[in-house]
């Protein structure tokens, strides 16, 4: 449908990409700003005694306290190898989940046999399920595009909370360079502190934000931040990541089971990325994913052209079932439904936002650079 | 005593009882109500402060014939964290379950 976007030399992005250009030999400025930023990736600039280092700090900060960092996992195997590797390097970890009702069964056995294997402590907080899907037929109603921005907004503030209610200074986190290092495509998602957002759209369809629900802002962020000095640490960055051997290694020790693809834990996040960001948005995400293994030295472009042949949701039949669970889940007939995907998008920033104090932040901290 | 045998004589083919106090506790069985199912004559459930896969095991020694489990296989840990777990069929056979 959309074969007429011109595509990257490189990698396999293409024209729907926000802004994406193009250079002389044809490659594309998301692989070429990556390349630039960061070479040769298996040559990673934090090496493995940094990370000693850094482990040093985080344990002598946390001396007096019950834990030593804050784990965010879903069940997926970025979060879950953080976890692993927290606890290989003598870190006690506390493991925060946030469950939205979408937890596919095979995630939720994956945190199971890696929590009581590893025999840390457990943090769950599980999302008003009502409250929940109204916020989410709000944003499919309203038809815009990033439904995630509900899941992974609430998602950091119960990790910010739970840290500072522990006293925690490290977050730990499983975004890395080896496997995500592209640059999210502009229009691809939306800014994730924006609760002013989530509270508006919200509105537009007569719902208030309840209080119970864990939405941060972009100055809520900025408190656990600086004032209380919790700081995200990407750790997978430390050293080579091989996904590959991590799952190897989770599988063996922990009866971890893979996914076919990557953020497949959820059940929603399986169908926004297989079918509504394809058929209503025109974004197929595994562009980006593919991209980075190009990039990366991982997979070979004819073969992620290959993997691209084939239907974002694995197959029709699995995509039948998923859609008539999820629209049943949600609420929708199965016409109101195609009828949301045939409507055009509406852009986030109709509604009222908080992306332009990020944006100012942003400037604010270029020009600081700039002067000093 | 005298109220479960009335409703075996009204005519319950099976009896399951869950102690109230001892419920969502994770403080173990209730010795009492598990003692009184044990000399019921039909198959009996007991319900009740089960935290661990051996208070199952005392259960099942006492006689009665089947444990309902609640928050120990909901909560996990100290924060009370939602996690929905069984026992393995490794585990279930220690304490002489079978088949299940």
């Amino acid at each position: 449908m959309h074969d007429e976007r011109r595509m990257c030399r490189r990698c396999v992005l293409d024209e729907s990409a926000g802004d994406i250009t193009f250079d002389d030999d044809g490659n594309c400025s998301y692989c070429s700003e990556f390349l630039k930023r960061f070479g040769a990736v298996d040559a990673p600039t934090p090496a493995e005694e940094d990370l000693l280092r850094l482990v040093e700090r985080i344990r002598r900060q946390h001396r007096r306290r019950r834990y030593d960092c804050i784990v965010g996992v879903s069940g997926g195997v970025d979060s879950s190898w953080v976890l692993v590797r927290a606890v290989e390097l003598g870190l006690r970890p506390l493991a925060v989940h946030m469950d939205n009702g979408w937890d596919s069964e095979l995630a939720q056995n994956n945190i199971a046999n890696l929590i009581r294997g590893l025999g840390v402590d457990l943090y769950t907080h599980v999302i008003e399920w009502g409250h929940y899907r109204e916020l989410m037929r709000a944003f499919i109603d309203n038809d815009v595009l990033d439904i995630e921005l509900l899941y992974d907004n609430a998602m950091q503030g119960v990790n910010f909370r739970q840290a500072a209610r522990f006293g925690v200074r490290a977050f730990l986190t499983g975004s890395n360079q080896a496997t995500e290092g592209i640059l999210m495509p502009t229009g691809w998602n939306w800014m994730k502190y924006d609760r002013r957002n989530i509270r508006s759209i919200a509105q537009a369809a007569d719902i208030r934000l309840q209080p119970t629900f864990p939405a941060i802002s972009v100055a809520q962020l900025g408190y656990y931040r600086r004032l209380r000095r919790v700081a995200a640490i990407p750790i997978l960055d430390y050293g080579l990541y091989d996904k590959e051997s991590a799952i190897r290694h989770l599988e063996t020790n922990f009866a971890y089971k893979r996914y076919p693809y990557k953020h497949y834990e959820s059940i929603f996040t399986r169908f926004y990325q297989g079918v509504i960001l394809p058929k209503k948005f025109g974004i197929d995400k595994r562009r980006l994913h593919l991209s980075n293994l190009i990039v990366t030295g991982q997979m070979t472009r004819v073969e992620a052209l290959s993997e691209l042949e084939l239907s974002p949701m694995g197959s029709s039949r699995l995509e039948e079932i998923e859609f008539d669970y999820v629209i049943k889940k949600l609420g929708y007939s199965r016409d109101e439904f195609e009828d949301y995907l045939n409507r055009p998008g509406r852009p986030h920033d109709d509604f009222a936002s908080e992306k332009w104090l990020t944006d100012l932040l942003k400037r604010g901290r270029g020009i600081v650079r700039r002067l000093t | 005593m005298d109220r479960m045998r009335s409703v075996v004589d009204a005519g319950a083919g099976e009896v399951m009882v869950q102690s109230v106090p001892a419920d969502g506790m994770l403080s173990g069985p209730d010795r009492q109500v598990v003692e009184l199912l044990s000399g019921a004559t039909v198959p009996t459930i007991y319900g009740g402060g089960v935290a661990s896969i051996a208070d199952m095991g005392t259960v099942f020694e006492a006689g009665v014939d089947a444990v309902a489990v609640g928050a120990h296989f909901v909560f996990y840990g100290p924060h009370r964290a939602v996690l929905i777990t069984y026992p393995t069929a490794h585990e279930l056979a220690e304490i002489g379950v079978r088949d299940a």
